[in-house]
């Protein structure tokens, strides 16, 4: 319930107003209705028992304008309310949103990208229905039931008490249910979570499924995760049938006695028969509220595991973040240093051992090493994708915690090692670091990463669509429009993680030669397996299982006769036939 | 067929239970319909007449009612709670199964979340459906039906009245119908639109926070929902709208009837109780009158869900197994292209006139410029695409005739993309043979150089990949994917770049592994990386979709052509040459 009110203070309040005036006509909406029987009673005590029939054109015109009075207030409610509803939505999902863009990471490594998405779109519009409907549902409950209270005892106290006896078996009925249908809401929503993530993947993982001719085993795995999900549901259904209808019995006998004993009332004088049809109209108002909360009940609890879900997300506290009021970075010169930096990932081994490394502006570093031996990890700790466990790196001797990491990030071009590209045109996709790049400067970056002949040759150039990730360009295509797409941003420092892996030599080296002007004047560091594209640098790391093991330029390596000299025999040596 | 036909197809497995819930929904208000005339029972006999010893009737009539009315109610339940969940799982399921028929080019061009959209929350709108409005429209139906025919005997001029203004409400209806379905529909797809971005940009964070685009997503995204909200106070208004003229129209009913009711009564027509009795009759008609109008909103939307779910099943899939498609039996592995010419649109073409035999065990490499069509070349082999001129034969058999999970079953493939799932290591390399031992799968892993690094996580093979385990390097996930194709043990072993992300020594090792796997098996190996295709049976060189040479290692070396040059430019890379020191030692290995 706490969740809820937070949802009230942050997200309702401030529309208090549209919430008070909801209200408000809902209360004139309850008004209109319990007038109703009202009139009716007026119609046979006054009008048709007295004779006085030229009353009835007055019968008429009230009912009339009660029911248009009546619709009017539920055609404005029905505004407000949905006005409200949407708001709410609005607000949550941006929030949720620019939550998740804050988040590290880390919380993507633990998190499927489906279960995220579910977040944001179904438990949002769980809250919607509930702000839209439940939520006022409740409020009209309330106040139809205290006002119905009020006319019946007005009418008949006796027979109201009569009537009232019944609402404790209503509470009863309601708590007997509401801890199963908790914790089944609570499985339901997780279990959505499953499948959209599953799904999710299936579905980028198409081609490898057909190519194993997996069909029938997903086939088999999803119906048992529908199979599931079914039993869940038919669970909740079940509960909540079980409620309402348990509800309703208790209605329907009450109304029957209600009618006895109001008869019985009627033929001792001591109530009239218009107020006795009267009674038998109003119960109903008394008697639905009560019925609705058992309905509703379902609702809430579907809401609450939602409402759960969400703040769990929005509670979340960004481990990496700007600490407040850290200044932007001064990168004039990009001299990165790594001093002593350790990391693991959450709960793995360590993957990088005291890695102390300087790397100098305007310099080529090249990061060599096994498969699996931190590479792209060390790469990824630059731009503060993650922060190293022990530690620490600076840029121009600004540690890279104490500056804003959006200026961190602008200095920084990364080409990563999978391209990682989005459905759009491929000029969105050059452009997506620079969308205030002009079409000259984005077409320059697209000829330094060698692309721009693929590009202008086809039929819609730089609008051409590519789909998602990028499935209409050949792996090669991909990594050179990130490339481009990284070039374009002009950042201080480059980093290459084996960015030209699916290029052939050719290409690769028409890349090597317009970087090199491109590289000058910035620090780049260069992760390969390819070492011929590497022989020039500045400084090459060898990295194993996660430590510096050599360092230096490729001559002094070579001669040192260690890990380089073997890798380097190793890839040429092949060579010799 | 239009679209409520067929959802009643999807429901004709379920017919019992379909007429049950019918009838059940049928039962209940029918079942109510006595309450009126105990009113006038109550008003006219026993209190107009003084009779207190009939009150009782009264009390065991009503209890009678309520009772048979709950009881239905409960049957009706229990019935309709099993109906709605069925068809969803039916629905989901058979929507999961046909998108696992669907070839790769509908997936080329359609967006995960648009399908997760469909097969989740357009699904769960059916569900809604079924559970509340379609029951309500029977019983809505019914009830009217009945209440009508019950109001002409009881009292034909008011009957008269009553029903006069029904046409009012169908007008209504007529009026809104058009643009509240409109309305569905451009929401619905706002959202498919935001869910398909979304999805990709969380799938691709690490892009996202490496430009700093957090702040734009977020506007975009933000933008996004604003027009999504402009769509949804539109559909509120126009149902609220709706529902309020309906109010209205029943509220002239019912004042009618109390008014010319009264006069009846004046004039002696007709008693007290009638009046009472014909009231709350006209409540039961208006009620449902009422509620129909108010479907209309849901049932309008469930219409357009059934659309959307109805136009991705009739996707059909472009790779369709022939009719008369056989079983291709265990094959030797002879591989033939003939005049082959293929683009992944119907008017591109990526592959001109490729003619090319494999003899069985052979190894053939492609090579090329990027972009030269490599990929596409194999992606032909399973069947992914089809081709749209000349034909590919296997042992003999053209793909296209032979069912395709008897040739998919003997292709084994390295995609470029090394795709894993977020299942335990094990499993993702038993992928295309889950009966796999542990021994053989271990065997593979190491012949894939991985079993090491496995065996140094704490969990092993049990360890899970991906978001819900752990994340593992690009290397290692290519060799995980190498291991998954090996065990499958197929008679024709394709790898594609599989081995790109690899340092040289570990491709080494591999490669040795592999040539002892590749005896006897034909292999299609696409590598930059020459080193590792030097002996090869058959180069294959590709320029732009054409071949444009095809020979040994040794044969091309000798033609002045592209493959000479490839080899030249990867041994003596810019680099080297502005070394002149180096250019030498690299010649000596050479
Ligand atoms: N997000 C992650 N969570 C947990 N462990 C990870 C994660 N990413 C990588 N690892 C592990 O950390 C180690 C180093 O990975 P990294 O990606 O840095 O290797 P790499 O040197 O880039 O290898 P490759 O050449 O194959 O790309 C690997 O053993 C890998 O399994
Ligand atoms: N699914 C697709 N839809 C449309 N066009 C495609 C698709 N896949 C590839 N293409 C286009 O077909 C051409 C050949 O692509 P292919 O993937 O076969 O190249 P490749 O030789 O494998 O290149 P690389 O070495 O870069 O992987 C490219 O121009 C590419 O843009
Ligand atoms: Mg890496
Ligand atoms: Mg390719």
């Amino acid at each position: 319930m706490y969740n809820f009110l937070r949802l009230l203070r942050k997200y309702i309040r401030p529309y208090s107003d549209k919430v008070l005036a909801a209200v408000v006509l809902m209360f004139m909406h309850t008004g209109f209705a319990m007038a109703m029987p009202l009139v009716l009673k007026y119609l046979v005590d006054d009008v048709l028992y007295k004779e006085r029939y030229h009353l009835l054109i007055w019968v008429f015109l009230v009912y009339l304008g009660l029911r248009a009075m009546n619709s009017l207030v539920a055609y404005m409610r029905g505004l407000i309310v949905v006005r409200l509803g949407q708001a709410v939505v609005y607000l949550l999902r941006r929030d949720i949103y620019a939550q998740l863009n804050r988040l590290q990471l880390s919380y993507y490594d633990r998190t499927q990208s489906g279960k995220i998405v579910s977040r944001l779109i179904n438990d949002v519009n769980i809250i919607q229905n509930m702000v839209t409907t439940s939520f006022i549902t409740y409020f009209t409950d309330l106040i139809t039931l205290v006002t119905a209270i009020g006319i019946l005892l007005s009418i008949n106290t006796q027979l109201a008490f009569l009537a009232i006896l019944v609402i404790p078996a209503y509470i009863i009925n309601y708590n007997g249910f509401i801890g199963r249908v908790r914790e089944n809401s609570h499985r339901i929503r997780r279990k959505t979570d499953e499948i959209i993530a599953y799904l999710s993947e299936r579905i980028s993982g198409v081609r490898v499924i057909k190519a194993f001719n997996q069909e029938k085993q997903e086939n088999k795995r999803a119906f048992k995760k529908l199979r599931t999900y079914y039993h869940l549901n038919y669970r909740a259904a079940m509960l909540s049938s079980g409620m309402s209808i348990i509800a309703q019995i208790l209605s329907g006998m009450s109304t029957a006695v209600v009618l006895w004993y109001g008869g019985y009332l009627v033929l001792q004088d001591r109530l009239s028969t218009g107020g006795l049809i009267a009674f038998y109209s109003l119960v109903a108002y008394l008697y639905n509220p009560a019925v609705h909360f058992s309905q509703i009940n379902t609702v809430i609890q579907r809401m609450r595991a939602a409402l759960d879900r969400i703040y769990e997300l929005l509670d979340m506290y960004p481990q990496i973040a700007d600490k407040p009021g850290s200044p932007a970075l001064k990168a004039e010169e990009g001299h990165i240093r790594f001093e002593n930096v350790s990391f693991r990932y959450d709960g793995t081994r360590r993957v990088l051992e005291k890695i102390t490394l300087d790397i100098p502006s305007g310099s080529k570093v090249a990061v060599i090493g096994r498969s699996g031996s931190g590479k792209s990890t060390l790469a990824s700790l630059i731009a503060r994708f993650y922060d190293p466990t022990e530690g620490y790196i600076t840029i121009d001797g600004q540690d890279i915690r104490e500056v804003k990491i959006e200026s961190l990030r602008k200095q920084i071009g990364i080409v990563f090692q999978e391209s990682m590209l989005f459905s759009g045109t491929i000029r969105d996709n050059i452009c997506y670091g620079s969308p205030r790049a002009t079409d000259e400067e984005m077409i320059i970056a697209t000829r330094a990463a060698r692309i721009d002949d693929f590009v202008e040759a086809l039929p819609d150039n730089y609008y051409s669509m590519i789909g998602e990730r990028g499935v209409s360009l050949s792996g090669g295509q991909k990594q050179r429009i990130a490339i481009a797409r990284a070039l374009l941003t002009q950042p201080r420092i480059l980093i290459f993680d084996d960015c030209t892996s699916a290029l052939d030599a050719q290409t690769e080296a028409a890349i090597q030669e317009t970087l090199q002007d491109i590289m000058k004047n910035r620090t780049n560091l260069v992760i390969t397996h390819r070492l011929s594209t590497i022989i020039d640098a500045d400084l090459i790391v060898v990295l194993d299982e996660g430590s510096i093991v050599e360092q230096g330029v490729h001559d002094a390596l070579l001669n040192l006769g260690g890990v380089y000299a073997s890798m380097f025999q190793q890839q040429f040596g092949l060579v010799n036939p | 067929m239009n679209t409520l036909t067929r959802f009643l197809t999807i429901l004709r497995p379920y017919r019992r239970q379909a007429l049950l819930a019918i009838f059940f929904s049928a039962g209940m208000p029918l079942t109510i319909l006595p309450i009126p005339f105990f009113i006038k029972y109550l008003v006219d006999t026993v209190i107009a007449l003084q009779q207190p010893q009939l009150l009782i009737n009264v009390l065991i009539g009503l209890v009678a009612v309520y009772l048979a009315h709950n009881i239905l109610c409960i049957l009706f339940h229990l019935n309709i709670s099993y109906l709605g969940q069925r068809i969803v799982l039916d629905l989901r399921y058979k929507l999961f199964r046909h998108l696992q028929r669907l070839s790769l080019s509908f997936y080329d061009q359609t967006q995960t979340g648009t399908i997760i959209s469909k097969t989740i929350d357009d699904v769960d709108v059916i569900q809604m459906l079924i559970s509340g409005p379609a029951v309500q429209a029977v019983t809505g139906i019914i009830t009217i039906t009945v209440v009508s025919i019950l109001l002409f005997f009881n009292d034909w001029r008011l009957a008269i009245v009553t029903l006069a203004v029904m046409p009012l409400y169908i007008l209504n209806f007529k009026l809104f119908i058009k643009r509240i379905k409109s309305c569905n529909l451009r929401n619905r797809e706002k959202m498919d639109e935001i869910l398909g971005d979304v999805q990709e940009k969380i799938s691709g964070v690490q892009v996202v926070k490496a430009f700093s685009m957090e702040r734009q997503e977020v506007e975009y995204f933000t933008s996004k929902i604003r027009e999504k909200f402009g769509l949804g106070l539109e559909q509120g208004a126009l149902g609220s709208t709706f529902s309020a003229i309906a109010i209205i129209i029943s509220g002239l009913g019912t004042a009618l009837v109390l008014w010319l009711g009264g006069l009846e009564v004046r004039y002696g027509l007709i008693t007290i109780g009638d009046l009472l009795a014909f009231n709350t009759l006209i409540s039961m008609l208006y009620t449902p009158a009422l509620q129909l109008s108010e479907l209309n909103d849901v049932v309008q939307q469930a219409i357009t869900s059934l659309e959307r779910i109805f136009e991705l099943m009739d996707t059909e899939p472009d790779i369709q197994e022939s009719l008369h498609a056989c079983h291709l039996p265990l094959i030797k592995g002879s591989i033939s292209f003939k005049n082959v010419t293929f683009g992944y649109l119907p008017d591109q073409t990526i592959l001109h006139d490729i003619c090319l035999e494999i003899e069985p065990g052979q190894m053939v490499a492609l090579v090329g410029h990027t972009g030269s069509g490599k990929s596409s070349i194999i992606n032909l082999l399973p069947r992914f695409y089809d081709i749209h001129s000349g034909s590919i034969e296997i042992d003999g058999y053209d793909i296209r005739e032979v069912q395709i999970s008897s040739l998919r079953d003997q292709i084994g493939i390295v995609l470029q993309d090394p795709l894993l799932f977020n299942i335990s290591i094990r499993e993702n390399i038993a992928y295309g043979r889950l009966e796999a031992s542990m021994k053989e799968v271990e065997e593979a892993a190491k012949s894939a150089e991985i079993h090491d690094f496995i065996m140094t996580l704490p969990q092993g093979y049990n360890t899970c990949l991906g978001d819900e385990g752990i994340k593992i390097s690009m290397g290692e996930k290519q060799r995980i994917a190498i291991a998954r194709a090996i065990l499958k043990q197929p008679r024709i072993l394709i790898l594609d770049e599989a081995t790109s992300a690899l340092d040289s020594l570990s491709e080494t090792l591999i490669q040795t592994a592999l040539d002892k796997i590749m005896q006897g098996r034909t292999s299609i190996v696409v590598a930059h990386r020459l080193s590792t295709i030097l002996n090869a049976d058959k180069i294959v060189v590709l320029d732009d979709g054409h071949i444009v040479q095809l020979g040994a290692h040794e044969e091309l070396l000798q033609q002045e052509g592209p493959y000479r040059r490839f080899y030249e430019e990867q041994f003596m890379n810019q680099a080297i040459m502005s070394r002149p020191e180096l250019k030498g030692a690299l010649f000596n290995i050479v």
